[in-house]
């Protein structure tokens, strides 16, 4: 059964169609990436799906709950493309304030865990307002990782990450996918597309390609 | 996992607790000492100069009948219209300014988002209550230096009477801010809503009753002078908005809780480093004030050559939103008010118009500003940087004498008298020429930078000099009024008023010169 339910999803900012009139129906397990240009809408489905944004028009509904509502937010994670973080709290004091956030008890073996895999066990009681890009947005991932959720949602995730970032960032994703949650990944990189089980190509918020990954089609709708 | 509304509140509260910690651990006391003697000098500054521009010696018994039964009405005006822009304020997502952070981790947990924002909402009137209570006071202490002691010159009434006021009106105008904003109410309902107060405090003032919740407000500030029953009913109301407000908080848009975050952040910063521009764009960006995609006019295709800056400053002023339209027009209709008030007695307001005029100047020169924010888009002009700059001034001085015959306009509505009229006609030329070179000023030399003579002198020095910074702007426009007081005193003593004002329009033109003068000494290197 479909945990996220989009039909005739449309966003408008001012004069300006960001989405229009999308759908998409997502799986549990599910590993979709989602390509386009730059303002090609990515983003915002994302942030309509996490609640950031409230859609103009159509339905949009997450784990049998209205996009944005307590219930779905308990059931979704999102990572944004910039880390928002706080100036005033380390790494480990972010984890436990997420993790009371979301009732979640056996935080510390899975914060170990994920700060061991992506390289920040040495830096957990640093403020990541010290941070290089690459370790915020890695604070961020863990974060975003630590919580439950039955939908991940991840926007840009490979910016400013090195070599290894990357890989334990993919094997964190599809590992995610296999444990039942469905997760989305708006990117640029192509080269993560061999992971995902599903594509979504968007155009000026218009679905151009949705399917079985085809790089060699992808990279011709993207030019 | 869902959490309960005490669970969210403990989790709230630890997150409290931990940066508490922090903060008291990482304080400087030093600069913390610095800061508390800086805010004291300051205060003092400011209550010194307000006593000195209200005066101490006692009202006439004319002025003093005239405060018993209009003062009411106007203070309730003042107190509709600063609803209105709490309404306004409201139906951009304020008045609460969340950290980014809060929104994508508080906001977006699955917890109680009233529980969440109501715990921002009482830190945030804790803070603006007190700012209501003190202002209050401090008015009333400076209201009783004028009152004759026969009449009721008790220094605790009129501090009381200030502190009820001053709380009362903060927290109807924060208030309202929140129910607009948790009920989601849209420009156009806020605006009818604030058009129907202020209207109704417009009709007791010209009526001389008090009917409206607001003049019911006024009247609590003059308690002290008549009592009138019907002023408790104003604050009831006023203390009922703030709950209704914190009732329905839960309503507030995630959307518009969002991009105000990032840009109130932003706008504290560039503020704290008086940043004037970005302070500008940013509330540009705020109020989601962008430029027409088609201007109100074309214009017609002139020469294929010469007045590039002419031209293109006009395109850009013809793109101009209503919102912006407005506003320059409203700021240039106080300015001719505030103007009128001066010519009839009021000094003081000569300070008013040179602010109103100031920031509608701010909007007039936003071509010549443009080119500020884009250092390197005048590198590749074969003209040198401060002539480009001068270039751009010439349309930002005849929008501002276009305001300032919307002032004339305002001013003869109260008192069409030919001679009055010809005094402020010749008024406008200097206020064009003062305005655009202050704003023109203020926004080249931008915010002071790490390393100029300034943050390097001793920190007396450096306040002083960045107070002056500060002041010498909406100084140089308000001194374009000067006509209007020289007019008056020649009025006053049978001399010849439009002669005597012609000589008083020349110092401000005279300074906007030297500041022009300055702007073209600007080379093609960033400063």
């Amino acid at each position: 059964m479909a945990v996220l339910v989009a039909d005739e999803l449309t966003k408008e900012y001012g004069d300006v169609v960001a989405l229009a009139d999308f759908k998409l129906s997502v799986d549990p397990g599910e590993l979709i990436a989602m390509v386009g240009h730059n303002g090609s809408g990515k983003s915002t489905f994302l942030r309509l799906v996490a609640g950031l944004l409230e859609p103009s028009d159509g339905v949009l509904v997450v784990a049998n709950a209205p996009a944005g509502s307590t219930k779905a937010r308990a059931e979704v994670s999102f990572v944004p493309d910039q880390p928002v973080l706080y100036d005033d709290l380390s790494v480990n004091e972010h984890i436990e304030f997420t993790a009371r956030l979301h009732g979640e008890l056996e935080w510390p073996e899975r914060a170990d865990a994920l700060l061991d895999l992506l390289g920040l066990t040495a830096r957990a009681d640093d403020l990541p307002s010290r941070f290089s890009r690459g370790l915020r947005q890695k604070t961020s991932l863990v974060l975003g990782l630590v919580r439950p959720f039955s939908i991940l949602l991840v926007d840009e995730p490979f910016v400013g990450l090195d070599p290894s970032g990357q890989a334990a960032l993919t094997e964190l994703l599809v590992e995610a996918a296999s444990a039942g949650a469905a997760v989305l990944v708006a990117t640029h990189q192509l080269s993560f597309l061999e992971h995902a089980t599903r594509c979504v190509a968007l155009r000026d918020g218009h679905t151009e390609f949705e399917g079985k990954v085809d790089i060699g089609r992808i990279q011709s709708l993207l030019g | 996992m869902i959490l309960t509304a005490a669970e969210t509140r403990d989790a709230l509260h630890a997150l409290q607790r931990g940066r508490r910690t922090r903060r008291l651990h990482d304080v400087d006391w030093i600069e913390v000492a610095y800061k508390a003697y800086i805010a004291a000098i300051v205060s003092l500054g400011t209550l010194f100069t307000s006593a000195a521009i209200v005066g101490d010696s006692s009202l006439g018994q004319d002025t003093l009948h005239q405060l018993r039964n209009d003062g009411p009405t106007v203070i309730g005006l003042v107190v509709a219209v600063g609803i209105a822009l709490g309404l306004r304020s409201g139906s951009r997502g304020g008045p609460l300014a969340l950290e980014p952070a809060d929104v994508n981790y508080v906001l977006l947990a699955p917890a109680d988002r009233a529980v969440v924002l109501r715990a921002s909402a009482y830190r945030q009137l804790r803070g603006v209550g007190l700012a209501g209570l003190v202002g209050g006071a401090l008015a009333g202490l400076l209201t009783v230096q004028r009152i004759p002691a026969a009449t009721n010159g008790d220094v605790a009434w009129w501090i009381l009477a200030g502190i009820v006021t001053g709380g009362a009106t903060v927290f109807a105008v924060w208030g309202s801010a929140l129910i607009a904003s948790g009920r989601r109410w849209g420009r156009v309902i806020v605006g009818l809503i604030g058009a129907v107060l202020v209207a109704w405090s417009l009709v007791d003032v010209f009526a001389g009753t008090i009917t409206s919740p607001a003049s019911m407000l006024g009247a609590v500030a003059l308690w002290p002078l008549v009592v009138r029953p019907i002023a408790i009913v104003g604050v009831v109301l006023a203390l009922a908005v703030p709950v209704v407000g914190l009732l329905g908080i839960g309503g507030t848009s995630i959307e518009a809780a969002e991009r105000r975050s990032g840009l109130v952040g932003a706008l504290r910063f560039a503020a704290t480093i008086q940043d004037l521009r970005t302070v500008i764009v940013l509330h540009r960006q705020l109020a989601q004030e962008r430029s027409r995609p088609k201007a109100w006019l074309r214009l017609p295709a002139g020469k294929p050559l010469g007045h590039a800056c002419w031209r293109r400053d006009w395109q850009g002023i013809l793109r101009w939103p209503l919102s912006r339209v407005g506003r320059v027009a409203a700021l240039g209709a106080v300015a001719g008010l505030c103007a009128y008030g001066t010519w009839r007695g009021t000094t003081p307001l000569v300070i008013v118009a040179g602010i109103a005029l100031f920031i509608a100047a701010l909007d007039a020169i936003e071509p010549l500003a443009q080119e500020v924010d884009h250092p390197d888009r005048a590198q590749g002009v074969p003209v040198e940087r401060g002539d480009l700059y001068v270039r751009h001034l010439a349309v930002p001085v005849a929008v501002m004498a276009i305001a300032g015959l919307i002032g004339l306009a305002a001013a003869a509505v109260l008192d069409p008298a030919p001679g009055l009229l010809l005094v402020g006609a010749m008024t406008i030329v200097p206020v064009a020429f003062a305005a655009a070179a202050a704003a023109a000023f203020a926004v080249v030399l931008g915010a002071p930078s790490v390393g100029s003579g300034l943050t390097l002198s001793f920190p007396e020095a450096a306040t002083i000099g960045l107070i002056l910074r500060q002041v010498f702007p909406p100084f140089l426009a308000a001194l374009a009024i000067a006509p209007v007081i020289a007019a008056r005193e020649a009025v006053h003593q049978h001399g010849d008023p439009i002669a005597i004002a012609a000589l008083a329009a020349v110092p401000s033109l005279v300074i906007a010169a030297a500041v022009v003068a300055f702007l073209r000494t600007r080379k093609s290197v960033v400063f």
